[in-house]
């Protein structure tokens, strides 16, 4: 069973009832994909594109509607009882009693998984929650809990995590942490997450899934990915005011507006510099910063793709 | 096939049995764990909400109050010939009602609303992932809010009954209380369950469990006895309040009114004189139930376990189905 691949996902199928007399409607169209062991995954995509929707299937909150789907060796339809023993599902919709302390909580989770709480107790002291143990999580922010959530999660051991915008709500500091802790943590674990921080999907996952309208567009490694980007480099300009077109263009033809920044993209060093020139010599502007792409640029170019 | 692997194979299947036996047994413990760490999980929150617990307590001292006054003016207006055969008179009858529907009145309303708190609240998506299923929810549910709603019985409902008179006025006539509390608490979970299941594929039931609620204690004789209508409404022959009797919330209810007031266990059979009214019938011959002796010996109480067992599993069985259509339609988050 442990040869046999974290996911192997095939033609998975999902509609959702509308009202009675419209049609239903499809949020995944047969996406399939294998995920291999000891391998993270991140789904990205559009809002809408059916990421969330995938990551409760997997977590067997949801039943697909065609298509089969083996998790760890386990069918994730018919052995969906032993299954939830082996997955670990945190979403940022996920709650808890507000009335139950954090310790009461964690012995909650710990009795009915009959596990040991030591793992999630190393988490929650690595992130220096212990001092709240005793306290009720109506009083918490929603970064700790974030962190409790984690917790919970880490708590059973589980050979497969599916993270659902785990980071969103953490501070800086905490995000680093987190991401420091999960990085060793799910060495010898595999791992699906949704997170919009491409800093977290570069350092956590070697694949990347990318969804739209609910199909598979692309399922590459993470390098591949940043490999096909059909730019290497990006300028990002803060102006002083706002530029029209015809000033844009005048510094750079390939270039995008994002909030009030502007991005040129650019193929080589030579396009670089010559950016960096004419941007120096136009004046109006704040500052501007010069890097290499990352997958934070094209979940740049996907939310601003989204918004057009 | 030779013979060594014909030894094989059964050894195989016998591996299997054996294996799936084992399953079956932690799975089962597993389960009882689960649901006992709800009612823990429930019971912990339930006593926090501490004014939500006075207000209820309250609720209740008002309910029993009304129908003191209720029972007093009935039975000043109306005389007592209606009830001739049973043992109680009309205060006792709505007392032990208010005390039926304190406990199970409570808890069925207290559980049906467990999953949509759940969807509402978030926390859920994040028990189902956990090994907690919606049956072990609401069964978790329904253990801590009978703990709960008997709290309030003792400390509200109790001394009212005692004032009365209404209690159990020998060992065995407790036993009997006992066995019959027991049929009352699974007929009434499965009536729970069925409810609560309705809320994993429909929303905003709220209403519908309300009257489904009322429509139980109309039944189950909590508001008008039922055999008020025996004089005109017989169905072959017989009075209505012999078939009503057979439906497991208005025979517990029955039974406990008589178990509370009677003298005796023996009286139950032979009638008497009670207390509240003086004489009285058997229950036999009021309503027809051929009960001998109030144990679990006796085959009618015996018969009544098994139905209500049997509908207690089919009810768990009935939500495990709409928690998998739930899972399909994507309703199980929404709420």
């Amino acid at each position: 069973m442990s040869r046999q691949p974290a996911i192997e996902a095939s033609n998975i199928v999902k509609r959702f009832r509308a009202s009675r007399r419209a049609e239903n409607i499809t949020i995944l169209k047969d996406v399939s994909f294998t995920l291999p062991r000891r391998k993270g995954l991140a789904a990205i995509g559009a809002n809408g594109s059916g990421k969330t929707t995938l990551l409760k299937i997997l977590a067997t909150l949801y039943l697909p509607d065609e298509g089969s789907c083996q998790i760890l060796g386990y069918d994730l339809v018919k052995d969906a009882r032993e299954l939830r023993k082996k997955i670990a599902f945190v979403s940022p919709n996920l709650e808890f009693q507000k009335k139950l302390t954090l310790k009461e909580t964690l012995e909650f989770f710990a009795r009915v998984q009959q596990v040991d709480m030591a793992n999630s107790m190393d988490f929650i002291e690595f992130m220096g929650l212990d001092e709240k143990l005793n306290d009720r999580t109506e009083t918490f922010s929603e970064g700790q809990k974030a962190i409790t959530r984690l917790a919970i999660a880490i708590m059973k051991d589980a050979k497969l995590l599916l993270l659902d915008e785990v980071t969103a709500t953490l501070d800086i500091n905490r995000k680093e942490d987190v991401i420091d802790y999960l990085e060793s943590y799910c060495r010898d674990r595999s791992l699906v997450l949704i997170d919009h921080s491409a800093r977290v999907v570069e350092r956590l996952c070697h694949r990347v899934l990318m969804l739209s309208d609910g199909q598979v567009q692309k399922y590459v490694r993470v390098k591949d990915l940043l490999d096909e980007m059909p730019f290497k480099y990006n300028v990002v300009m803060t102006p002083k005011r706002r530029l029209t077109n015809r000033e844009c263009q005048a510094i750079w033809p390939d270039y995008t507006r994002f909030g009030g920044l502007i991005r040129f993209f650019a193929h080589s060093e030579d396009e670089i510099r010559t950016i960096a020139a004419r941007i120096l010599r136009f004046r109006d502007y704040i500052n501007f910063d010069i890097s290499t792409v990352s997958l934070q640029d094209l979940a740049m170019s996907w939310t601003s793709s989204e918004k057009k | 096939m030779s013979r060594s692997s014909k030894k094989k194979s059964t050894s195989n299947k016998q591996k299997k049995a054996v294996s799936k036996v084992s399953s079956f047994y932690n799975n089962f413990w597993h389960n009882i764990i689960i649901v006992f760490a709800v009612a823990k999980r429930y019971l912990l929150v339930d006593f926090r909400y501490k004014f939500q617990l006075v207000v209820e307590a309250g609720w209740t001292a008002v309910n029993v109050i009304v129908f003191i006054l209720l029972g007093a003016a009935w039975q000043a207006t109306s005389g007592e010939d209606l009830f001739i055969g049973v043992p109680y008179d009309m205060i006792t009858f709505f007392v032990v009602s208010t005390a039926f529907y304190t406990v199970f009145g409570g808890t069925t309303e207290g559980t049906v609303n467990a999953l949509p708190e759940e969807t509402s609240r978030g926390t859920l998506g994040l028990l189902i992932t956990n090994s907690v299923t919606p049956i072990s929810v609401l069964i978790g549910k329904y253990l801590a809010s009978t703990v709960k709603y008997l709290f309030i019985l003792i400390v509200v409902v109790v001394p009212a009954l005692i004032i009365r008179g209404a209690y159990p006025k020998s060992l065995e006539l407790v036993w009997a209380s006992l066995i019959i509390f027991f049929i009352a608490w699974l007929f009434m979970g499965s009536f729970t369950l069925i409810l609560a299941s309705i809320s994993l594929i429909f929303k905003k039931t709220e209403t519908f469990n309300k009257v489904g609620l009322y429509v139980l204690r109309f039944i189950s004789g909590a508001i008008v006895p039922i055999y008020s209508f025996d004089e005109s409404a017989k169905i072959f022959g017989i009075p209505l309040s012999n078939y009503l009797i057979w439906f497991p919330a208005t025979f517990c209810l029955e039974a406990f009114r008589w178990l509370f007031i009677v003298p005796s266990a023996n009286s139950l059979n032979t009638g008497g004189v009670s207390s509240d009214k003086g004489n009285f019938e058997s229950f036999e011959s009021v309503y027809g139930v051929p009960i001998k002796s109030w144990t679990l010996s006796d085959p009618v109480i015996q018969l009544l376990l098994v139905i209500n067992i049997i509908i207690f599993i089919g009810a768990m069985l009935l939500v495990k189905k709409m928690t998998t259509i739930s899972r399909r339609w994507g309703t199980i988050e929404f709420y």
